[in-house]
This record gives C-alpha cells, sequence and structure tokens, in this order.
C-alpha cells in the first residue's frame, strides 16, 4: 500500500547520554539524521537551557544545524506545570499564556505541531488555538497511558478538537497505549531487584492475557508480599492495550505520533508492542506525518546495563523502515 | 532516570572555598523550576547533617532546602550541578569520606488522579575523594 508516512526521532530518547554530557543537542540531531529519521522532536526543558527565553543566538544556531543537516523539526514538547505554586491552583490564565509561548518557540524552531501534554485542561488548548491558527501551529493532545479513548478525559479534549476543527487542534498518540505484552524489561528488573519469581509470572500472565490488572495489588497484600511486588503490580496497571484499529476514528486529527518503545531486541522488534498491526492500521488510515521514535527503556535497565539509546534507536528505526516498506 | 549514580557522581565532593561541598544533579530527564525540590539531605561518614547547615547552591546562588519552595520561576538546568555547602565540614583534596544524599523532587506536571503531584526520592551514597575546587 503506498503511504506517505515520514521516520523522525523525538530527542527524548537520548535523555541518558544528554544528561550525562555524552551527547550535545546537536549531536542528537545528526545521529538521528544519520539514520534517515528526518524529523527530529525536541523538548526545550530538555536541551534548551534559557527556555521559554532563548536567544536569538539560539535559534540562528537552529537555523544553521537544519542547514547543514537537512532535518524538519517536527513537534515540540509543551509541559502544563499545573501545580506550580505549593499552595494554589494554577490560574487558567497562566497556563494559556505559557502555551502562547510554546507556540512562539515551535514556529520559530520551524516546527509544526506541540505535542499537548495529556493533564492540560481541554480549556487551555481551545483558548490557545486561534493563537497557534494564526502561528500555523497544530495542537497535538497525547494520548497516553493510562489514559483511554473511552475516557472523560478524551471526550472533553476530543469535543475542543471537533469544535475547533482538526486543522489546528487534534491528538498525538503515544504507542504505549498498545501495549500487549507486559514490556520485558520491566519484569526483568523486577526479577533482578528480587521480587518473588512466581508473582512476577503472575503480574505478567494476567497482563499478556487481556485480564483485570486492578486487583493484583490486593492479591500481593494477601499473600502478604513485600514492596517490590507491590511495585510490579502497580506498574501493570500503568499500562494499557487499546485496540489500535481505534485510530481509523480519528485519522483528520492525528498530528503526530510517538512512537513509544521500551527494548529492540536483536531480533529487531519491539516485544511489547505489536509495530506491525500499529503501522499497517496507519497506513490504511492515509496517516500522513511523522513516526517519531520515543526510547523509553533506559529506566528500566540501568541499573545493571549501560545505557545505549542510540543503538536503541538506530534499532528501532531499521524496523519502521522494513515495516514502513512492507507490502500490506 | 531516578538511578542514584545521577545524583551523586564520582567527582562528587569538592573542596570549596568555605569548606566541603557535595556536588549533585537533577536527577530527571527535564529540567524543572527550583520549587520542585522538597528536600536535600545528606550524611557525611555516616551521621546526618542538620538541615540548618547545609545550603543548595544553583545558577551561583545559595539557599537553604526551606527557602526553595517560592522558587518557581528559576529554573535548575539538568546538565548544571548545584552544590550543597555544608558549614563546618572541612575538606583537602584527596580526602576520603563517605556521603549519602537523598533528594526529594515534585513533578508539578505529573499529576496522579486522586493524589496529586508525583513526588519522588533518589537515595546515593558512596565513598569519594575530595576533588580540587572547581567552578
Amino acid at each position: 500500500m503506498t503511504h506517505s508516512i515520514k521516520r523522525g526521532v523525538s530527542l527524548y530518547s537520548f535523555q541518558e547520554e544528554y544528561f550525562l554530557r555524552k551527547l550535545t543537542l546537536e549531536d542528537c540531531i545528526a545521529v538521528s539524521v544519520g539514520f534517515g529519521a528526518l524529523g527530529i522532536e525536541t523538548i526545550a526543558e530538555q536541551m534548551m537551557p534559557g527556555f521559554p527565553d532563548l536567544s536569538d543566538d539560539f535559534y540562528r544556531r537552529w537555523d544553521a544545524w537544519r542547514e547543514q543537516y537537512g532535518f524538519q523539526p517536527t513537534a515540540h514538547d509543551m509541559f502544563a506545570e499545573l501545580k506550580l505554586y505549593p499552595d494554589r491552583a494554577r490560574p487558567t490564565g497562566e497556563l494559556v499564556e505559557d502555551l502562547k509561548k510554546d507556540i512562539d518557540h515551535t514556529a520559530r524552531l520551524g516546527a509544526t505541531v506541540i505535542r499537548i501534554l495529556a493533564a492540560t485542561p481541554a480549556e487551555v488548548v481551545e483558548l490557545a488555538a486561534p493563537y497557534a491558527r494564526d502561528k500555523g501551529v497544530r495542537l497535538a493532545t497525547e494520548v497516553h497511558a493510562p489514559r483511554r479513548f473511552s475516557s472523560d478525559w478524551f471526550a472533553s479534549h476530543f469535543e475542543v478538537a471537533e469544535r475547533v476543527g482538526p486543522d489546528v487542534v487534534g491528538i498525538c498518540p503515544d504507542l504505549g497505549i498498545f501495549v500487549k505484552r507486559l514490556p520485558k524489561v520491566l519484569w526483568e528488573r523486577s526479577l533482578r531487584d528480587g521480587a518473588d519469581s512466581d508473582f512476577v509470572k503472575r503480574v505478567v500472565d494476567v497482563y499478556d492475557s487481556g485480564e483485570d490488572t486492578s486487583t493484583l495489588q490486593d492479591e500481593a497484600e494477601r499473600l502478604n508480599l513485600g514492596p517490590l511486588e507491590q511495585d510490579i503490580a502497580l506498574q501493570a496497571t500503568r499500562f494499557i492495550w487499546e485496540e489500535p484499529r481505534q485510530l481509523l476514528d480519528y485519522m483528520p486529527y492525528i498530528h503526530h505520533v510517538h512512537a513509544k518503545f521500551y527494548e529492540i531486541d536483536d531480533s529487531g522488534e519491539e516485544y511489547s508492542i505489536p509495530y506491525q498491526e500499529i503501522i499497517s492500521v496507519l497506513k490504511e488510515g492515509g496517516y500522513d506525518g511523522y513516526l517519531s521514535s520515543e526510547y523509553e527503556g533506559n529506566r528500566h535497565i540501568q541499573d545493571a546495563f549501560e545505557v545505549d539509546s542510540v543503538e536503541q534507536v538506530r534499532r528501532h528505526q531499521e524496523m519502521l523502515t522494513r515495516l514502513l516498506a512492507d507490502e500490506d | 532516570m531516578t538511578r542514584p549514580e545521577l545524583l551523586l557522581g564520582p567527582d562528587a565532593a569538592v573542596a570549596g572555598e568555605k569548606g566541603l561541598e557535595v556536588r549533585i544533579r537533577q536527577p530527571w530527564y527535564r529540567s524543572l523550576p527550583l520549587s520542585s525540590v522538597l528536600d536535600v539531605a545528606v550524611e557525611l561518614d555516616g551521621t546526618p547533617v542538620p538541615d540548618d547547615r547545609i545550603r543548595l547552591r544553583v545558577n551561583g546562588r545559595a539557599r537553604r532546602i526551606a527557602e526553595l519552595a517560592p522558587c518557581w520561576d528559576e529554573i535548575w538546568f539538568i546538565q548544571d550541578e548545584g552544590a550543597v555547602e555544608i558549614d563546618g565540614a572541612a575538606g583537602s583534596p584527596g580526602d576520603e569520606i563517605a556521603v549519602a544524599v537523598a533528594i526529594e523532587l515534585r513533578f508539578p506536571y505529573i499529576i496522579i488522579d486522586g493524589v496529586g503531584p508525583l513526588t519522588r526520592r533518589t537515595d546515593a551514597h558512596r565513598t569519594l575523594t575530595v576533588q580540587e575546587g572547581r567552578a
């Protein structure tokens, strides 16, 4: 099937190397482009010190990198600091003003999408939408586990998207909503930490067979198990499996996709997320935006292994290339 | 991103101008406002240091931990070290010292339904050799 889906990388993927000062922002861009991933998604609070008051010098450097590496800025990931003040809620007006700064930044980068953090009130998105329209920026609320399409939360955001129009407001599905099998890196870590292996197996079985995970914590308590078992039981409730074909109901609204992954193993596959199935649905629906690699396995392996986000992203891009080329 | 080694690196003990400093990092993937630092606790050679002897220096300014709460408009960049200044603690380059640090962070953008903003405590301990002073 012909399609126009493009490959990109969210620089979130390189958080470990960036933190350890092994990679600079420019290095992260160069590495991604080297894998043929020409769409670059950025997190200003991660790699752009001084945000939201970045200097003209910074933006000139950014423009020069665009020229040099030939990438397309895709999305800027915003954060709504909802609980900024210890003693009071954040007024809506302040959140809207913050979002306008995100819109200005996104437009100046040359990107066209803002990943709206799921917890952002829908009202804030609606109030900032006219400003986004003027600047040619689309606001895409991230659909992120454990939130589901069938929820009041989604209904309130989708209502705004319908009212404003998909040319400005839409969604950014995070493929972490399609976790069919509990990530191996997650439960292997639990075993390394010393959790009871029978109970870990029980958690994995319950999750992977699609049964209700919400009773696992009570089960751990009944079995007199400790905090490690409670933790894996709790974590299992934070992952979800949605039916990928649900994406077809929202195609005009999908402006960006976070291609979340936890581990690409030596076979070149993502253990927990059925990418082939999902990409096939996106092709069928005519998605023409970016699949932005978002590696999130580091936190589960860093206790025992050297994190190599670059290699993980390389493998992920290789897998995407293969699946995008498939005739299905 | 909350593994202890990210909080307390192998060169974290430094002979500062006023005495021993413990250099720490904010162990998270994105920068947070200083108000997100709920607590920093330090033990030297197994002895807890009282709060009133600790200051955290970030962006060139040292503050008591209790003074951080209103600093919601100042960012601690993730690649920058914070220096924990400890009143009355001596340290010369080459000295060995056992250091334990705990930091509690509050993430103002991660809201757990029915609970509120997510908080996370990271504990790290290492035996460190005191380094020459550095910026």
